[in-house]
């Protein structure tokens, strides 16, 4: 392999690891699972300027269906999808998956978990987590003489 | 899976597994980087009247999902797209599905197509195949001879 191959791996590699891997383990981690699936429900976190934002994607849920709590930094989804009841039917094809779910993460400290709001509408629940406004960054005017 | 505490030597292994497998999908299938396709898991089943089909399509728009009949095959298709007011680089985390997805079943002769049903709700696409009339089961008198 010439040297010019190399070096565009490696430089692969970096912006791999820089985009997907270091913000991992850097500010959320997922603290375990249990149940059917392992990526049941799917999460996409988003951080914009002041807040993260959670989207959870629970398909066919009821909001009875699921709890959201936060504890001591640890913000955990749970619930049930209860399995269809066929009554005078027959299954021809069955690739959704039911029952118990539970994901944890463990939220970043810069995260107000006072103030952390969520909403639920179409299957969708949204996490909406404020960033602590004393953790910005200030910027330090710079006196020229 | 039951609850574990975070291991940084497990995180690693699992690490070093996740860049084989990116190195994979980056260098061996080029073409598809562009294109992002996934597949919607579909439940069937048949009462006595009717077929139904479910298909989870989470977080979409009705109109972004086309259902299909055509000779006695069913065939659900469409195309997901990310959220169009976030950057690519202000997601953390994706693990939901997005892009374009196709899935197709052949039907058993005995479905009116014509009255097929179609609901998009909570992120589940719910397809309702009514029986033709012969072909539901039907009872039949036992005379006394």
């Amino acid at each position: 392999m010439t040297e010019l191959a190399l070096r565009e791996i490696e430089k692969e590699m970096n912006r791999l690891w820089e985009n997907w891997v270091r913000p991992w383990f850097e500010d959320w981690f997922e603290l375990g699972w249990e149940g059917e699936e392992e990526n049941f429900p799917t999460v996409d976190i988003l951080k914009d300027k002041d807040h993260y934002q959670m989207i959870v994607e629970l398909p066919g849920l009821r909001e009875k269906d699921f709890s959201l709590e936060v504890d001591n930094r640890v913000l955990t989804i749970k619930g049930n999808r209860p399995e269809p009841e066929l009554k005078d039917a027959r299954w021809i094809r069955r690739e959704r998956t039911y029952g118990e779910f539970l994901r944890r993460f463990q939220l970043p400290e810069e995260v107000d978990t006072e103030k952390i709001e969520a909403k639920f509408k179409d299957g969708i629940l949204e996490i909406h987590l404020p960033i602590r406004q004393s953790s910005k960054p200030k910027e330090i005017r710079i006196e020229v003489h | 899976m039951a609850l574990v505490r975070w291991d940084p030597f497990k995180e690693l292994d699992l690490l070093q597994e996740r860049i084989s497998r990116l190195f994979d999908e980056a260098w061996l299938r080029p073409a598809r980087r562009g294109e992002r396709t996934w597949i919607p898991p579909v439940d069937i089943y048949e009462t006595e009247n009717e077929i139904v089909v479910k298909a989870e399509l989470p977080d979409m728009d009705e109109k972004d999902i086309e259902v299909k009949i055509e000779n006695n095959v069913l065939s659900i298709k469409g195309e997901k797209k990310l959220e169009k007011e976030e950057k690519k680089e202000n997601y953390h985390l994706i693990e939901s599905s997005y892009g374009s997805f196709y899935r197709s079943f052949s039907l058993p002769g005995n479905v009116d197509a014509d009255k097929a049903i179609a609901k998009y709700e909570k992120g589940v696409l719910k397809i309702t195949l009514p029986k033709k009339e012969e072909a539901k089961p039907k009872q039949i008198e036992v005379k006394a001879g």
